[in-house]
């Protein structure tokens, strides 16, 4: 159990603590985060546009291979340690759109390599992307339950 | 220097990629608002096809219109003012119904969809140029409709 109160050593210490502290540049790493976060969202358009203008697909099914592309380009950027410094620099702007997905699974990957493809790689690839998958799946199984019910009932 | 690298390789990554859809961009801007019948000869479906896209051309939230008028159906593809983007399905929802109210004899399929809109000003370039007979053109519509339907 934590102590309460705390020694006038201790809220001395505290106070040089906080007064050599590096403060985070919270502004800046939201702007950076923004700004990275949209330049994937326009790399992910362009690849829409790629799929719509050359290929048989429409507004609608072009996303699914856009999805794709994008998380085989994160993966391919993160086998090659280049997804590593955009994550330091953009943060959560490399993190939430889809990108982050892949970079999840593969740099799993490559930490548990050590230990073996069926023991290493097989079970800790989807360490962290497995809670994305199962939340993900889940969380759409109940919109669609509730879309079902809603639209069932209301015509 | 390896952040630089990394930018250095993203910018040409994304100037290729956008380089890529140039042309044809253009192509598709000089298109705008067009309407053709599959017999291009016969004034009378050709005059139709043109009034079908007055019709649609009359909603304030159009930007371009394309209408490809076939002897079973008619394909109208429509792009709106960006501000408008949110509501496009309503939009198309609207527009379809007004379109059966108008002409209710005629089979229109309506779609918002940027590739319906390629393929349908494509069909009447190749219509107008001669360079597609009038039964593949028939089927040329009839392959716009089924991409139109397909869900995934």
């Amino acid at each position: 159990m934590a102590n309460p109160k705390k020694t006038p050593e201790q809220k001395e210490y505290e106070k040089l603590e906080k007064k050599h502290e590096v403060k985070r540049p919270i502004w800046r790493n939201c702007l950076t985060a923004f700004w990275v976060g949209g330049l994937f969202c326009v790399v992910g358009q362009a690849i829409t546009y790629f799929y719509i203008y050359f290929f048989n697909f429409t507004e609608k099914t072009a996303s699914n291979p856009t999805v794709a592309t994008m998380i085989f380009l994160s993966m391919v950027l993160t086998g090659f340690g280049i997804y590593d410094h955009i994550g330091q620099f953009a943060g959560a702007g490399s993190a939430v759109p889809v990108t982050g997905f892949g970079n999840a699974v593969i740099s799993a990957a490559i930490e548990h390599r050590t230990e073996g493809f069926v023991l290493g790689v097989g079970s800790n690839m989807f360490k962290l992307a497995g809670s994305v998958i199962l939340f993900g799946v889940f969380s759409a199984f109940v919109v669609s339950l509730v879309k079902t019910i809603l639209s069932y009932w209301g015509g | 220097m390896k952040g630089k690298r990394c930018a250095i390789l993203f910018l040409v990554f994304f100037t290729a990629l956008s380089g890529c859809s140039q042309g044809e961009g253009k192509a598709v801007a000089g298109n705008m608002n067009e309407a053709a019948a599959v017999s291009h000869d016969d004034g009378e479906e050709r005059e139709k096809a043109e009034q079908m896209k007055e019709a649609a051309l009359s909603m304030k939230e159009m930007k371009n219109v394309c209408l490809v008028k076939g002897k079973k159906q008619t394909v109208l593809a429509f792009q709106v003012y960006h501000r408008h983007r949110f509501r496009m399905e309503k939009i198309q929802k609207d527009l379809s119904e007004e379109m059966k109210k108008r002409f209710p004899d005629e089979k229109i399929t309506v779609s918002y969809d940027f590739k319906i809109f390629l393929e349908t000003s494509r069909l009447i370039h190749k219509i107008r140029s001669g360079t597609i007979s009038g039964e593949k053109a028939e089927k040329e519509i009839g392959r716009i409709v089924r991409l139109n339907n397909e869900k995934t």
